[in-house]
């Protein structure tokens, strides 16, 4: 372990012998995930997006991550090699001095995550955990899961999921190009829904596999007359500049469709037309790689070589179509549907 | 001369009949259609132009000698993109695989990279500074 992992630790170990320690065990893509809480102000920030992936079935968890902040626990974040709470960056910073403990800090979260990677443990640190932003309390722990589970083969993507009957497809596409319109949609339409923005990707068994992460909707400003009820649902949960949407706890209100996993049958990336009708048409596997790819790779700290065979390994293992999604949305379950039932057909 | 992938931020994958390549430093990725996969495999792994030129050949038909000196001017753009660089250290031939018979040959189509900066935005918004063994953040080039 790091020394400064080590620093870290003690600090959380004194905040909790202050406030005591609460924990929540959950089953993220295939592993098991315990959440230690020093207080619970943290926790109980970002337990509401990951809460349809509760477990209580865990013994011996596979990753264990400390959450803290030092406002409920008075505990001050101690001083580190190369990071100083009282005068944390400005920027977006990742630390890779010790290649066995990477660390970021988000400047716009205001979190610190440290990862352990040889004894599965980490740390999700914040000043306050009132001030957590809502973009961060929708999609908490990213960095951890994704370099840990990015060790064992695994990819955070930034894709939404679903599917029917176990099969899905992965939406993909950069930020306002009908990615959350398209899965939203097919969730009120009563599909299986995994995700509208970021999933973990499983190949392991030949098969792809899209896992649930945040059991969110997020809807931009154009979106809220598009779906009113999801926007109604969605009041009070809307942040900054910086992030200017709706979330929507969809594992809430929608626990019946929230899926864990679905099977990618196909990679779909939709184009928004201004026409009536949608359609759908094959492409080749390279408009699935260049959908997925940049915003994944540049959203995730560290992203490399291991994360870009990955996403390209996927996307050669399952055909890819463009969803030319038209203004009558009601048309788009049913494009996704007959694209799933195609592959299906000529597997 | 001969040149190498600008590894480790420079990644591409190759598909049947295009490319795919993302420049991580610099935000930007890009397209490469058939003919300008066929030069950047050989071209990227050391080989050098003549022997693009002559997989180009066995693909195509007649490569007139303007289309020749565009070929040039295209690797000149893969190094401008930082994609490939000078490399002073490797050198030898590349083997060529699969030269389709002449009697295959299709009429030629000249090399295209497109070019995507999308991203940039993304990444002058929140930059990701990266900090080297000195324990301090240092601002990578062009973020």
């Amino acid at each position: 372990m790091s020394t400064n992992f080590q620093i870290v630790n003690g600090a959380f170990e004194r905040a909790c012998a202050r406030i005591g320690c609460a924990t929540a065990d959950f089953r993220i893509g295939g592993t098991s995930v315990r959440t230690f809480g020093a207080g619970g102000a943290v926790l109980e920030r970002i337990i509401p997006a990951v809460s349809h992936l509760r477990d209580n079935s865990t013994v011996d968890p596979d990753l264990k991550v400390y959450v803290w902040d030092s406002a409920s626990t008075g505990i001050p974040m101690p001083p580190l090699s190369w990071f100083d709470p009282a005068n944390p960056p400005a920027t977006e910073t990742l630390y890779r001095a010790d290649p066995d403990c990477p660390a970021f800090y988000s400047s716009v979260s205001g979190v610190l995550s440290l990862l352990d990677l040889r004894n599965n443990r980490a740390h999700y640190w914040t000043e306050n955990a009132n001030n957590l932003p809502v973009f961060e309390a929708s999609c908490p722990l990213r960095t951890i899961l994704h370099w840990w589970h990015s060790e064992r083969g695994r990819i955070f993507v930034h894709a939404g999921c679903v599917g029917y009957d176990g099969d899905g497809v992965l939406i993909t596409g950069m930020s306002g190009k009908g990615k959350s319109t398209t899965a939203l949609t097919c969730l009120l339409a009563g599909m299986q829904y995994v995700s509208d923005d970021y999933i973990l990707l499983d190949q392991s068994d030949g098969t792809v596999v899209a896992h649930s992460l945040y059991g969110v909707g997020k809807l931009v400003p154009s979106q809220i007359e598009r779906f009113p009820l999801l926007a109604r649902l969605g009041e009070g949960y809307r942040s900054g500049p910086h992030f200017d949407k709706t979330v929507i706890m969809l594992n809430e209100q929608f626990a019946g469709r929230m899926t864990a996993a679905l099977r990618v049958r196909a990679v779909v990336v939709p184009e928004i037309t201004g026409a009536r009708d949608t359609r759908s048409a094959p492409a080749p596997q390279s408009r699935a790689l260049l959908a997925m790819m940049p915003s994944t790779m540049f959203q995730l700290p560290g992203a490399g070589a291991r994360e870009f065979g990955l996403l390209s390994r996927a996307v050669k293992n399952v055909p890819c179509f463009i969803l030319h999604a038209g203004t009558e949305l009601e048309q788009i379950p049913g494009a996704i549907r007959m694209i799933i039932e195609k592959v299906r057909t000529d597997a | 001369m001969k040149y190498r992938v600008n590894a480790p931020q420079v990644l591409y994958e190759a598909f049947d009949d295009e490319m795919v390549i993302i420049n991580l430093d610099s935000g930007s990725y890009y397209t490469l259609n058939d003919t300008g996969r066929v030069i950047w495999e050989i071209v990227s792994a050391g080989g050098a132009l003549e022997q693009a030129l002559a997989a180009l050949s066995a693909r195509f038909e007649d490569i007139s000698a303007e289309q020749e000196t565009r070929i040039h001017a295209f690797v000149q753009g893969l190094v401008d993109e930082e994609l490939i660089v000078v490399d002073t250290l490797s050198a030898g031939q590349v083997p060529i695989n699969d030269a389709p018979r002449n009697d295959q040959r299709r009429a030629y189509i000249p090399p295209a990279l497109e070019k995507y900066t999308d991203m940039q935005e993304l990444l002058l918004l929140d930059p990701i500074h990266e900090v080297d063994e000195q324990g301090w953040p240092v601002a990578k080039a062009d973020r």
